[in-house]
């Protein structure tokens, strides 16, 4: 049963479609796997295999770390990539609670359909 | 045939070896309207400079697309190449804001590679495979660049029909 603090919903706590699943990968990719191109596969791998691309990650990904979401930071460089260092994301406690709650959403919209439909 | 194909190969790596010359062209192109311009034509000089420059600029972005079509007609016969294609890279550097810029083309040049190490027709598939995701990161700045051209040549109008 959520609490009366986690019910809480803060304005930037609504997350689009693409924003859920850039913090899902973040977040299943854990600190040490998540960057660019890894999330970009993560985000394939669990369903998105419409038109997307790894610049529109990028995108998402900054417009996260602006509302403070996600934090990043840069690895050493190697030289299968150029000598370009990887960007590293890490989800934030306001990213995580921003998750949640969108899933939560996701599953109480989902029951009402099965009721109201009969979906199953 | 020959020659047609040397040039443009020619013309593509001009441009690509010079970053300033898509700018130069849009430059040069207001600078020569604003040149030929007849003073006895309606309007003052500000609505008339503008009115260049709108035009300057999209001259610009039509060397743009055709630079791109030039180089996509080259990339048929670089697909042998074991490194990224560099324009692609140069068209990146070009649109894309540096903040992320680096990161984005390190992750390019790693899916690169290992697409280049997988299968058969792995550099094939690692160049188309680069050039997508290049052009699919760049269709929305493209987009907002198209969209701002067009505005600015709708202001002119206005501006021209006010001032008439």
């Amino acid at each position: 049963m959520p609490t009366k603090q986690e019910n809480q919903h803060h304005p930037i706590d609504n997350l689009g479609h693409f924003e859920m699943l850039s913090l899902a990968a973040v977040t299943t990719l854990g600190e040490e796997g998540a960057y660019g191109l890894a999330i970009y596969e993560e985000i394939k791998r669990l369903g998105n295999r419409g038109i997307t691309s790894l610049g529109s990650v990028y995108t998402t990904l900054e417009r996260l770390e602006k509302k403070g979401m996600v934090s990043s930071r840069f690895a050493d460089e190697t030289t299968d990539r150029g000598g370009r260092p990887r960007k590293y994301f890490k989800i934030e406690a306001s990213g995580a609670r921003a998750l949640k709650n969108s899933l939560r959403q996701a599953e109480t919209i989902s029951i009402a359909l099965r009721t109201a439909e009969g979906l199953s | 045939m020959k020659i047609a194909r040397l040039l443009l190969k020619q013309i593509d790596h001009l441009i690509c070896t010079h970053p300033l010359v898509l700018g130069s062209v849009t430059v040069s192109v207001t600078l020569i309207n604003l040149a030929l311009d007849n003073s006895n034509q309606g309007g003052d000089w500000l609505s008339r400079t503008l009115g260049h420059l709108a035009a300057g600029s999209m001259t610009g972005s039509a060397a743009l697309l055709v630079v791109l079509l030039i180089i996509l007609h080259n990339k048929r016969n670089n697909y042998r190449s074991h490194k990224p294609p560099r324009n692609a890279r140069f068209l990146v550097m070009l649109l894309r804001p540096w903040k992320d810029s680096t990161a984005f083309l390190g992750d390019l040049e790693e899916g690169f590679h290992a697409i280049a190490r997988d299968a058969d027709q792995g550099l094939r598939r690692a160049h188309i495979w680069y050039w997508k995701e290049v052009l699919l990161s760049l269709w929305p700045i493209l987009r907002r660049l198209i969209g701002r051209l067009v505005r600015l040549a709708a202001l002119y109008e206005a501006f021209r029909r006010i001032l008439k």
